[in-house]
């Protein structure tokens, strides 16, 4: 499983390399990733501390992270950012937690960690004494994770496959015989059920709480015709393959299609699943509470806008939309788009992911 | 003397890989909410019967297969000249040293929509659309027939050729019919090697871990995939390991009941080298 | 008995035939396909091309993760060779039935399912703190191979004639003598292909490595499965190549150096 940030950096350092984007401007964008909003208390905090370790999903963009966030943050606060690039499954983080081995500060998560592990104490809460809960978007600082950017899952197509018709709607998605061919879905669940039961009728504001035998039911209705994807470069392979017709990827991945094919493949925001992505604190970290200083570092909204120009990534600062109010068509995020999605549910998902993931796996794999 | 030259295998196979093996049949009783619970929510739930339903019948069918297909090549290899045998032997070989990762790669590359055997059927106009070949149930079998294959023909092969031919001879001097020869002399014989192939086979696919998750897509989950997904996405080390030990439980039974028949001298002495 | 020359006989022949190329058919179809220009899987129609093979060569990823995976089979190897010609050695001179339970267990990784030790090794050696190292790997990857030069020496050392033994000895000869200048040169093939079975496993095997590393150790068939999993990258196509004619080739060598050695009857 990848996480959005891993996937956001493979897409920069994917337009490098076949030259949609000069390394100068790449390097732009990491300078600006990585300028540290100062904190008065900065110094003093980290005065104990040497390194501090940021656990992410490795591959290209560990050299990234280290440029964007680590080398300036290891300037200003003299503390040494570490990358392991291993991935922080939700399993390593369990499996570290309880053998009282952490040797992790912060990970690079989404909101189903933070909501599964948090409540069994794996978790450090946030210190928002720290963090500012003023430059995330409300409802989006939660307990035990901060978030710090909003991706979402988008109703995404293939325009030559339906004779110049246009799904708009899961129902649209759920209709065979209209728009034929195969759907993908993430193997992984989040979006899908929420999905479902929009298309079986549930009005988007009353998905929650999610009846899981209808959704089930109605996914048992697709289960001949959808693949799965694991990773974000596999759900744009299977739209390049002419695999599938019809997709549920993240909006990340949309916007890579949409332009590398002048406009062959679609999305639309309307009826997708906003989720944020989470950084979270793993129980009895080896930095302690110095990790917050460098979350914090990475609020800038001049920062953020740069992501969300570059790779489309949702800020959450909601100062950052306000720089550029020409860009909100393409962000999550925005009034307009945040208006005609869904909200993933926090409460919801605490309570019921792993049921809900392991009854999912079992509908689609049997 | 010759103690120390048994000791560093003993420490480390015992300490690394004994020992760690123990911790997971521990960590299935004590996991979580114990033994009953652990063992209790795979015996009672229905994903997980489901899972397992799947996990034995693909490997029941692959069995099947792979030995019916084993004992014909391995007879066929028998009766050959030696210059078709050695051509027969590199086809056999080949495969056999090659990665699986390659092998399940491989039907990808020729399964896939745009693939040659989807091509071929749609120029012969047998198809309109591509057929979906891989990524379900019938692409995972195949790929496990494919890499069961040599672990069933070597092993029948080895013991085939250490029967004597004169008792056929003798058989069919007596009168009997060819394929009477073959039913109440020639196949009794090759049992032993039947067993051995069996468990083999068996064993390997109960376990399979690379080409049902390649070639399944996701939507085929056998135990060991279903295992790992456990772990990775951090539910349940408890109801994991128990799983595991389950497997492991049904492996060695199959092992100790089915490998009292079996002629591990001939496979062990002839066949893999 | 032979397969008479009648219509049974052929369809028999022939069904063999057919799943003999039902073999080797699908691995020759990658050929083809590693020499295709496009960035995706498919049979080059015009121009061929070397493309993916420069990426096996210059991406840190694939050329990374070859050295990673030599450098950690190449230890594999000679520490498995090491411990466990010794093993076989001394089990063979001590015998006797203490042997058997020592015996068993260090053949348990062979019939152990890899899922289950792949589970064992994650959860005992994020304990070490050996998760995500070459050391790690190597440990892990050297008690899976023990058992097979075990096996392998033990075969040779069955048609080893004890009296040889026996003989340097009653002159005064160490075991250690003994061992170097009388048993091994006698064993020495069982000796060989006891490493090559170790090496071989080392450079493909998959599922421990998928449960005790991540990033910073990245081998070759780490590389491979996620770049299918990608769905990507016909540079895995380049890499089976690469790997199907080195294999054809030493198949080869063997077959042909088995028959010079030992005519059939």
């Amino acid at each position: 499983m990848t996480s959005i940030i891993q996937d956001s950096l493979a897409i920069v350092a994917e337009k490098v390399r076949t030259g949609q984007m000069s390394r100068r401007r790449f390097m732009h964008v990491l300078a600006a990733l990585g300028a540290a909003g100062a904190l008065p208390s900065w110094r003093e905090a980290n005065a104990q501390t040497k390194e501090i370790i940021f656990s992410m999903w490795g591959g290209d963009a560990e050299e990234v992270y280290r440029k964007a966030w680590g080398a300036p943050y290891e300037e200003k606060a003299g503390v040494a950012i570490q990358f392991d690039g291993s991935g922080p499954t939700r399993g390593k983080i369990r499996a570290m937690v309880e053998s009282k081995n952490v040797t992790w500060d912060v990970c690079d998560s989404g909101l189903g960690t933070q909501s599964s592990l948090g409540p069994e104490g794996l978790l450090e809460p946030i210190d928002y004494t720290i963090v500012d809960k003023n430059k995330i978007v409300p409802g989006l600082a939660y307990q035990w994770g901060a978030t710090g950017y909003i991706y979402s899952s988008v109703l995404t197509w293939d325009s030559k496959a339906f004779g110049g018709e246009e799904p708009k709607t899961w129902a649209d998605f759920w209709d065979v015989k209209r728009f034929p061919g195969k759907r993908v879905v993430w193997k992984y669940m989040v979006g899908v059920l929420e999905a479902a039961l929009i298309a079986d009728g549930v009005e988007p504001s009353k998905v929650y709480p999610i009846d899981m035998d209808r959704a089930l039911n109605k996914i048992k209705e697709l289960k001949e015709h959808l693949v799965l994807w694991d990773n974000g470069a596999s759900s744009q392979q299977v739209f390049r393959d002419g695999e599938v017709t019809m997709g549920q990827i993240w909006h990340t991945r949309s916007t890579m299609l949409a332009d590398e094919s002048q406009g062959r493949f679609k999305y639309t925001f309307n009826q997708g699943i906003v989720q944020p992505g989470v950084w979270v604190v793993p129980k009895g970290n080896p930095a302690g509470k110095a990790v917050f200083e460098f979350l914090a570092s990475m609020q800038e909204p001049e920062k953020q806008l740069i992501l969300l120009k570059e790779l489309s990534q949702g800020p959450a600062n909601p100062e950052t939309a306000k720089l550029a109010p020409q860009l909100a068509s393409k962000n999550p995020g925005s009034p307009e788009n945040l208006a005609i999605q869904v909200f993933q549910n926090e409460e919801w998902y605490a309570k019921n992911h792993q049921e809900a993931e392991k009854r999912f796996l079992d509908v689609v794999s049997s | 003397m010759y103690v120390f030259f048994v000791l560093p295998a003993a420490l480390l196979l015992f300490f690394l890989y004994l020992l760690p093996l123990a911790r997971i049949l521990m960590i299935s009783a004590t996991d979580g909410q114990g033994f009953v619970a652990n063992y209790g929510a795979v015996l009672t739930s229905a994903p997980i019967h489901r899972m397992v339903w799947t996990t034995v019948e693909i490997c029941a069918i692959t069995t099947v297969a792979t030995l019916l297909i084993s004992y014909l090549i391995a007879y066929v290899l028998l009766q050959v000249s030696e210059r078709t045998r050695m051509w027969m032997m590199l086809c056999i070989l080949v495969p056999l040293w090659v990665s699986v990762l390659v092998r399940a790669f491989a039907w990808i590359a020729v399964l896939n929509n745009s693939g040659p055997v989807n091509s071929l059927l749609q120029y012969t106009g047998l198809t309109d659309e591509p057929v979906q070949l891989v990524r379900n149930q019938f692409g995972v079998m195949l790929g496990m027939v494919h890499y069961m294959l040599p672990f069933g023909i070597l092993p029948l092969y080895a013991a085939m050729k250490g029967i004597d031919p004169k008792l056929i001879s003798a058989a069919r001097a007596l009168g009997a019919r060819p394929f009477t020869a073959f039913r109440r002399v020639f196949l009794p014989l090759s049992l032993p090697g039947l067993y051995s192939a069996f468990v083999i086979v068996f064993i390997f696919s109960l376990g399979f871990y690379v080409t049902p998750a390649i070639l399944g897509g996701g939507r085929i989950v056998m135990i060991a995939e279903y295992i790992a997904l456990l772990i990775s996405q951090g539910y349940d080390w408890g109801i994991a390991a128990a799983l595991a030990t389950m497997l492991l439980s049904v492996v060695l039974a199959v092992v100790f009941i089915a490998g009292r028949f079996a002629d591990w001298d001939s496979v062990l002495g002839g066949s893999r080298r | 008995m032979t397969l008479p020359k009648s219509v049974p006989g052929n369809i028999l022949r022939g069904l063999a035939w057919a799943g003999v190329l039902f073999l080797i058919a699908p691995l020759l179809v990658v050929i083809p396909v590693s020499f295709t220009p496009e960035r995706y899987l498919s049979f080059p129609s015009e121009a061929l091309s070397l493309r993916h093979y420069e990426t096996l060569l210059f991406d840190r990823r694939w050329s990374g993760g070859i050295l990673t995976s030599l450098l950690i089979a190449s230890i594999t190897t000679v520490l498995s060779v090491v411990i466990g010609t010794l093993c076989a050695v001394g089990m063979w001179r001590i015998g006797g039935r203490r042997m058997q339970l020592l015996r068993l267990m260090i053949l348990a990784p062979l019939i152990v399912p890899s899922i289950v030790h792949a589970l064992a090794f994650y959860k005992s050696w994020i304990d070490l703190g050996w998760l995500d190292t070459v050391w790690g790997v190597i440990v892990a990857h050297t008690t899976i191979c023990v058992p097979l030069v075990m096996i392998t020496v033990s075969a040779a050392l069955s048609g080893f004639d004890h009296r040889l033994e026996y003989a340097a000895r009653s002159l005064g000869a160490r075991p250690l003598t003994v061992l170097r200048r009388i048993i091994l040169p006698n064993i020495l093939p069982g000796v060989v292909s006891g490493g090559i079975f170790a090496f071989i496993t080392s450079w493909d095997e998959i599922i421990v490595i998928l449960f005790i590393t991540a990033r910073k150790v990245r081998t070759l068939p780490q590389t491979i499965w996620s770049s299918i999993m990608e769905r990507v990258d016909p540079a895995v196509a380049a890499i089976s190549t690469v790997m199907v004619a080195a294999t054809l080739a030493a198949v080869i060598i063997k077959l042909t150096l088995a028959k010079r050695a030992a005519p059939q009857p």
